[in-house]
């Protein structure tokens, strides 16, 4: 299994990672083949990672192109994509996996969701990720840019909607 | 009164559907819609549509007609119910928007896209979903 998914780690038609366009996108598909690597080395991480982040190639392979809702949606920017796969790569193996979709801005969301009370929902921009969250009677928000790793807050925040 | 028979002016009591047209909008188990689906495109409104006192078969039909208009046709999943008042709640208004009959706009969302996912989580939870499928 390790070496067909080192052949073939995502084997959808027509996706490639290159070429990235900015130096922020250098960085992160160098980040992403890494992750790709220790994929194809680690069984327990490929399982659960790897069905949603076919999902998210899924997702791009769908919502990719103008008005892809058939009406005005903004396409998902490969950007967009690269931010999210880079984010759910990074996570600690042993988090929750969030579910995956995308906004009409052309914007992909992960949500990790509880509960109507304990939900938080992450969408990936070009550029900067956006986040919500809901905890019991306690809320949280803020943007940051499109960021090389999980940030601390932001883990905090996946923690608590599980506590 | 404008051409479907509604008053120009929404009232809180109006029920309002939220037609879901993407499986990545709603969550089967538990079953919910996603903030996702109340996300407007860049300058305009999320469009709803004002269904009280309708029967569920003529909130379905109406659904059937906008997915049908999309480009490429839509499948129809179901809707998402939430009532006026819930949305002026979270401070945005409801407007009509018709022609298509009993069409309408969620507008006044902020400029800041977190805040954007806070108000969309509330609409969520005040919502109900039907489906159809």
């Amino acid at each position: 299994m390790s070496a067909t998914l080192a052949a073939h780690p995502y084997p959808h038609a027509g996706y490639s990672l290159s070429p990235l366009v900015s130096a922020e996108g250098v960085w992160l598909g160098e980040r992403l083949e890494s992750v790709r690597r220790l994929l194809a080395e680690s069984h327990a991480l490929a399982g659960h990672v790897r069905d949603v982040f076919d999902q998210l190639l899924d997702l791009y392979d769908e919502c990719s192109l103008p008005e892809w809702d058939g009406a005005d949606a903004v396409p998902v920017a490969r950007e967009s994509l690269n931010a999210a796969g880079c984010f759910l790569l990074s996570l600690p193996r042993d988090f929750p996996m969030p579910e995956v979709t995308a906004d009409a801005q052309g914007e992909i969301h992960l949500e990790w969701y509880a509960s109507p009370r304990r939900i938080l929902t992450i969408s990936f921009g070009a550029t900067a990720l956006h986040y919500a969250g809901r905890f019991g009677t306690s809320t949280t928000r803020g943007s940051e840019p499109v960021a090389v790793r999980v940030s601390e807050p932001l883990l905090y925040h996946i923690r608590r909607v599980f506590e | 009164m404008l051409a479907s028979g509604l008053r120009e002016e929404v009232a809180p009591g109006e029920l309002l559907a939220k037609f879901v047209l993407s499986d990545r909008h709603f969550s089967r188990a538990p079953q919910r819609v996603k903030a996702a689906a109340f996300i407007p495109p860049p300058g305009k409104g999320s469009s709803v549509f004002r269904v009280s006192e309708l029967l569920a078969e003529d909130v379905r039909g109406i659904g059937e007609t906008v997915a049908a208009a999309r480009q490429p046709p839509r499948t129809l999943y179901g809707h998402a119910q939430i009532e006026a008042a819930s949305v002026f709640a979270t401070g945005l208004s409801v407007v009509a928007g018709e022609p298509p009959p009993r069409h309408g706009d969620i507008l006044g969302w902020p400029e800041e896209k977190d805040l954007q996912l806070e108000l969309a989580h509330s609409l969520a939870d005040a919502t109900e979903l039907v489906l159809y499928r």
